[in-house]
């Protein structure tokens, strides 16, 4: 080694996260997924190089969530292999964080948001040693990224919806992992918020930490290294502008939408025509989802 | 005349005293999660299904606690069994194992002819009747109990809060679940022999709702529970000593009633506190931002 220079030499010091970490932080072969009997998804394979950011994309019920649970290790694979940071998920949960769209959490449970936060130290310190400084500054600093440091002694069951969506994004951020995995977190968000909320998926992404985000809002898609669109099958996966081709989202939404030029609103698709293209056993998919704007004239 | 020590000077009253301590002591510790994680009706029917145990055991000159402890594994058994193999709901499922483990304890009782009481001694307890062995037994559990909820209170708190952060944190819910209602059952069995099996519910869950009510974290609702509890096994003692009640009824009765007035207070607080603290006001409105 070259430490008897002093200093440790220049390569290795400018060395990206994946070059000193080769694996994947996904990694999906033949994964079949779905619940119990039910399968959602069959036969997918994918990988994700660590440190990049992958937005899923999809119509209801066309397996985004059901991904995320996989990869979180709360839904165990029907068949295939699926690793996430090298390893089966849900095996490290420090380096894990999950925040799910409906938080089936216990309205009267008694916990105060600066508690709520720290419990995302949980894993970091086990069953029972006492949280560190360390642990106090992240969930104090992640409260701030998100303008929630005035909710801190507040109890969490007098929280309105979107304040608690972003106390659970705190959470998220406190637990300092290396793979985050989200589903349509910006819902409840109002528009100080959202702004908030992707300063700070910025700041985290300029980290070098990995991000797999379920989403509805298009323009927060293309901003991703890579784009997964999926209808019950995986209808594309890729750098964003090679994904969201108008025949790719006509398979995948049975309906031809199209990008409307100039628009930076969140809405910048609009329906081109309302004929369905592919049989869809899931009626909510061919449907306009909310996100789809009339046509422009 | 002191009215409140001086019935404390017999042995049979002391032991009681320390039986319904520990019992409040052990109740309020599992209680606080059963009320948190909304396991009422499971303590129900595990204070109701070990009756059967208790039952046969006596039938066959077998200390209670092994009976009771049999008949609790077969209740929390019966439920998971009923609950992975039909579509029935969970209350359904402990419903029915419920009802079914009473109507056994009946017939167990029924069929034999030389029950000389002893029903009502489970259904109601004996606290005045403790022996050292009993307190004992109720001392090492409340250490026991104590300890290991200390020990594991990070995964239970996850899990009475919100299962899938349990296990996004790496805590199985399962493992944690199964656990919690092994806690229960341990609760119920050590203490049937001081409270009863009907009596032992309202230890449970009426010191933890008491602190539910004051308390806003775990650490303060699980002290103010044990304050309440102890207090109610001593007010309660002192009730039945004075004017010859039912012991035990005594001790539940003021468990209950200590919750109410709880109840009663803290909801004048609240109206008082909404109408004159200008806070309120603000921090509704500070809501968007």
């Amino acid at each position: 080694m070259h430490t008897t220079q002093g200093r440790v030499p220049h390569e290795k010091a400018t060395m990206s996260e994946s070059e000193r970490l080769p694996h994947p932080v996904v990694r999906a072969e033949n994964l079949t997924i779905g619940y119990k009997n039910t399968s959602v998804i069959s036969n997918l394979s994918f990988e994700l190089p660590f440190g990049s950011s992958l937005a899923l994309c999809g119509g209801n019920g066309s397996g985004k969530s059901t991904l995320l649970k996989t990869m979180a290790g709360l839904l165990p694979p029907i068949s295939g292999t699926i690793e996430v940071l090298n390893a089966p998920p849900g095996k490290q949960p420090r380096r894990v964080a999950y925040v799910g769209q409906f938080h089936n959490e216990n309205q009267a449970f008694p916990l105060r948001v600066k508690d709520l936060v720290l419990m995302g130290r949980y894993p970091h310190r086990g069953l029972l040693r006492r949280f560190k400084k360390v642990d106090k500054q992240l969930s104090m600093q992640a409260l701030e990224q998100l303008e929630a440091t005035h909710l801190a002694n507040r109890p969490v069951r007098d929280l309105s919806g979107g304040q608690r969506q972003r106390v659970y994004l705190a959470q998220a951020l406190t637990r300092q992992a290396d793979l985050l995995l989200f589903d349509e977190p910006a819902t409840g968000l109002d528009p100080v918020s959202m702004g908030l909320y992707r300063k700070a998926i910025a700041q985290t992404r300029a980290k070098g930490t990995s991000i797999v985000i379920a989403t509805h809002d298009f323009k927060e898609a293309r901003s991703m290294d890579v784009a997964m669109l999926l209808s019950r099958v995986l209808i594309g996966i890729g750098p964003p502008a090679t994904v969201f081709t108008k025949d790719n989202l006509t398979r995948t939404f049975g309906v031809s939408i199209t990008e409307t030029a100039g628009d930076t609103s969140p809405n910048t698709f609009a329906v081109e025509t309302h004929h369905h293209h592919q049989h869809h056993d899931d009626e909510e998919i061919t449907r306009p989802s909310p996100f789809l704007t009339p046509p422009f004239s | 005349m002191n009215w409140v020590t001086d019935p404390f000077s017999s042995a049979f009253m002391q032991r009681a005293l320390a039986g319904g301590i520990l019992v409040s002591v052990i109740c309020s510790i599992v209680g606080t999660f059963v009320v948190l994680r909304g396991l009422a009706f499971m303590g129900d029917a595990l204070a109701h299904g070990v009756i059967p145990g208790i039952a046969w055991a006596t039938l066959i000159d077998a200390p209670g606690i092994l009976g009771a402890g049999i008949a609790a594994g077969v209740t929390i058994f019966g439920v998971n069994i009923v609950t992975r193999n039909s579509r029935l709901s969970s209350d359904t499922a402990i419903g029915l194992l419920f009802v079914g483990m009473l109507a056994l304890g009946v017939v167990v009782v029924s069929a034999s002819d030389n029950f000389r009481g002893d029903i009502v001694n489970i259904l109601f307890g004996d606290i005045l009747g403790l022996g050292n062995s009993e307190i004992w037994t109720l001392a090492i559990t409340a250490l026991v109990v104590a300890g290991v909820v200390f020990l594991f209170h990070r995964p239970l708190l996850l899990l009475s809060f919100d299962p899938e952060q349990a296990r996004t944190a790496g805590y199985s819910d399962k493992v944690y679940s199964t656990f919690l209602l092994f806690l229960v059952a341990g609760a119920i069995i050590v203490s049937f022999q001081t409270v009863g099996t009907l009596l032992v519910f309202a230890m449970l869950l009426a010191p933890a709702s008491t602190g539910t009510l004051i308390g806003r974290r775990i650490s303060t609702i699980m002290a103010t529970a044990i304050v309440a509890g102890i207090f109610s096994a001593f007010a309660g003692l002192l009730l039945s000593f004075h004017y010859d009640l039912a012991t035990s009824a005594s001790i539940a009765l003021t468990a209950v009633s200590l919750f109410f007035i709880t109840l009663a207070a803290s909801s004048l607080r609240l109206t008082r506190k909404h109408a004159y603290d200008p806070r309120q006001g603000s921090a509704r409105k500070s809501n968007y931002v």
